[in-house]
């Protein structure tokens, strides 16, 4: 076997294909102290799937296809109630609806890119990539922001997974008094409490907090969803009455 | 339907919500504040879930609405005085935990 010295484009490549590393780790990184709220959160959609009546498979999957915690939960429950599917797709489909928001904030700092790009990156799109997303185009627009958010989603991604299937496993090992159920509220709370500044901001959580409890009893679980709209076009009329 | 199709069929229109507006920007005008708006979504859907997901055992009876209802405010404290997220999010559940076990015992 005859072993060449790298030629000058190779070590261009390999220079090329590093360069985003930084990037894709400094993403990775802002992500961990979310999965402090994450994790537990998964482990309580894991335990939740193992203790249930419906395909295990099925349940756990869930991970995969929907790959967002609360509506995770409401499938696996009113499927194991035996709800009627269609009431179970639509339940799913309106605690998600918020998602499109996220697409919409994210379609401008996305365009131009390759759509398997664009395909790819908004699969990994859910409340934490969003939030720590968002910050990193703040910081970095373009190709490096874009490297973040992977870095970040990816990172959010594997750690769900790998929650959820160690909560299925330990099953009822985790005592029920830790309370995991309450993580990703509390978990939402602390990144309101520290990242929300000025009156537009406080407003949009404000009104979208008051919108979604008064909600509350709405079917489909819409009370969140008119709590988004409302919270963002409230703050929106603070911002436009400023002088 | 089995369990398989609706997760499924669930998934997909998950996808559909994520992908929506990111491709179909190319062929419509974004609204004029799109991107001002955007910076709204987070605080205003936080809110919203967070409020939607604590207001059951705030309104229970008993020991849960005081122990979710005193982690939130320990968890807001901390955080609005500078605590990053994870420490403020330790000391709410710590509180949750502490007071349950408080009212467990009594």
């Amino acid at each position: 076997m005859t072993v060449t010295a790298p030629t000058a484009t190779d070590r261009d490549t390999t220079t090329a294909s590093f360069r985003g590393g930084p990037d894709l780790l400094a993403g990775a990184r802002a992500m961990l102290p979310w999965l402090v709220g994450v994790v537990p959160f998964g482990l309580m959609v894991g335990i939740t799937v193992g203790s249930s009546s419906i395909d295990h498979g099925a349940g756990l999957a869930t991970g995969v296809t929907i790959y967002a915690g609360s509506a995770q939960l409401a499938a696996i429950s009113l499927l194991e109630q035996g709800a009627a599917p269609a009431v179970a797709v639509a339940t799913v489909l309106a605690i998600n609806a918020r998602l499109v928001f996220y697409s919409a904030s994210m379609a401008p700092r996305w365009q131009g890119t390759s759509a398997w790009f664009r395909a790819s990156a908004s699969y990994l799109l859910i409340d934490p990539s969003y939030a720590v997303g968002a910050a990193g185009y703040d910081r970095h627009p373009g190709c490096r922001g874009n490297r973040h958010y992977i870095g970040a989603a990816l990172v959010l991604w594997a750690a769900w997974q790998l929650s959820i299937i160690a909560g299925y496993l330990a099953g009822a090992g985790v005592p029920e008094a830790l309370h995991l159920e309450h993580a990703i509220p509390l978990f939402l709370l602390a990144e309101l409490g520290h990242s929300v500044r000025g009156r537009p901001a406080l407003t949009a959580a404000a009104v979208g907090a008051l919108v979604a409890v008064v909600g509350s009893g709405l079917p489909l679980h819409a009370g969140p969803l008119l709590g988004i709209a409302a919270g963002i076009g409230a703050a929106g009329l603070v911002e436009g009455s400023r002088p | 339907m089995t369990a398989w199709t609706v997760i499924l069929l669930a998934g997909l229109g998950s996808y559909l919500f994520r992908v929506s507006i990111v491709f179909a920007i190319d062929r419509l005008h974004a609204p004029a504040g799109m991107e001002r708006m955007a910076g709204f979504v987070v605080p205003a859907a936080f809110a919203g879930l967070a409020a939607a997901a604590l207001i059951e055992p705030l309104a229970a009876r008993g020991g849960d609405g005081l122990a979710v209802g005193s982690a939130g405010i320990v968890t807001l404290a901390l955080a609005s005085r500078g605590r990053p997220p994870a420490a403020a999010f330790a000391g709410g559940l710590l509180t949750l935990w502490a007071v349950s076990a408080l009212l467990a015992i009594n």
